[in-house]
């Protein structure tokens, strides 16, 4: 019996304070420190969008509107927009905001990504369907387009699918 | 607001100055410590936005053994000493004259001869610094942690974002008698700090 045929599977990172938008087959990809990726899936469209979010408020920065949590979530989901897609058939997830360095001055950047992630997924109406949050660890993080389904490693962990 | 005023050029050439003599200093402390060749080159002193330093630093998506140090009180920053594991390995067997530890755990002693390696190299630098922006500045306990080398620079990288547009960074490689070492460390220092030091070099203007 033949298999049914499938595509071949793209990677394409998604680097700090950048957003992509695409669809399956591909695969988004990124590594988080004390960042926060937001994924936003259609299983509809069987399309999505990840930002990597770097800080939590923009406070009037409009030139890069993925680098922040509060302006990430509305670019996203005009984004979707223009493809056809309505919040209402988005699922969200939220991934990273660790804090791996101690006490250091940086060390509550990770928690306060994480809170300002969810506050405007809150806003925006958005129900979060699955979260990987705060933690001492970095995370490598892979986003299938297929299935909207994000695999996690952590150093000393071992992977986990949310 | 987020500022985007960047560095002169005669500010970077001050700073690559200063940091060329601190490295002098590390690689003598470091021929000290180690008791062998180890020569340490200034790479670079950069100023670039966040995306290109990401990009431009090439750490790779790897696990990779580190000693972060951090620079404690109203000045900070970060200090990240990164090897790759089988250097690291290779440096910690050196330093306690035992044969390399197969893995995949790193035991107590392995763990602080690498804490100290980079405390030593921290101190090299905090001593320039200190010199050049004429306030103290207090190092904390150096601390090892394997991890992915972006999300280390990424966290070390956030403070500064939090408030310029740009990011000041340093980094420096090792040598050990010629030959490349997968070694290198990085140098980002806070919003605070970095204006102390550009205030410090005031007078070329």
């Amino acid at each position: 019996m033949l298999s049914a045929p499938t595509l071949k599977k793209t990677d394409v990172a998604v680097g700090m304070g950048q957003a992509v938008l695409a669809g399956d087959p591909t695969r988004l990809t990124t590594i988080l420190g004390s960042c926060v990726a937001v994924t936003l899936y259609s299983p509809r469209r069987r399309m999505g969008m990840l930002s990597h979010i770097v800080l939590p408020q923009s406070k009037g920065s409009v030139t890069s509107p993925a680098k922040f949590a509060d302006t990430a979530i509305p670019y996203m989901l005009d984004s979707l927009r223009a493809e056809g897609i309505e919040p209402r058939e988005l699922t969200a997830k939220v991934v990273g905001g660790a804090c791996m360095f101690g006490n250091g001055s940086c060390a509550q950047i990770g928690g306060s990504n994480v809170q300002a992630a969810i506050q405007a997924l809150e806003k925006a109406g958005l129900r979060i369907a699955a979260h990987d949050v705060n933690g001492t660890s970095g995370r490598r993080i892979c986003f299938d387009l297929a299935n909207g389904c994000i695999s996690v490693t952590s150093a000393g962990r071992s992977s986990q699918t949310i | 607001m987020i500022q985007s005023n960047c560095l002169e050029t005669a500010k970077l050439k001050l700073l690559r100055e200063l940091f060329a003599s601190a490295t002098h200093d590390a690689s003598t402390a470091m021929c000290r410590w180690t008791n062998s060749v180890i020569s340490l080159t200034l790479d670079e002193v950069h100023e670039m936005s966040l995306e290109d330093a990401c990009n431009d630093l090439h750490v790779g998506e790897e696990l990779l053994t580190m000693v972060v140090l951090n620079l404690e009180g109203e000045l900070g920053g970060s200090m990240v000493l990164t090897f790759s594991e089988s250097d690291g390995r290779r440096l910690a067997a050196s330093l306690l004259q035992t044969e390399i530890n197969p893995g995949p755990d790193w035991n107590e002693m392995e763990q602080s001869a690498l804490a100290e390696t980079g405390n030593i190299l921290g101190c090299a630098y905090v001593n320039a610094l200190t010199r050049l922006i004429d306030q103290p500045l207090v190092p904390s306990a150096p601390y090892f942690l394997q991890d992915f080398g972006m999300s280390v620079v990424e966290q070390a990288l956030v403070a500064q974002a939090a408030a310029r547009d740009t990011v000041l960074i340093c980094r420096t490689c090792f040598k050990q008698e010629g030959e490349e070492l997968n070694w290198w460390l990085l140098f980002v220092p806070s919003v605070a700090l970095r204006s102390a030091m550009e205030n410090a070099m005031e007078w070329p203007r």
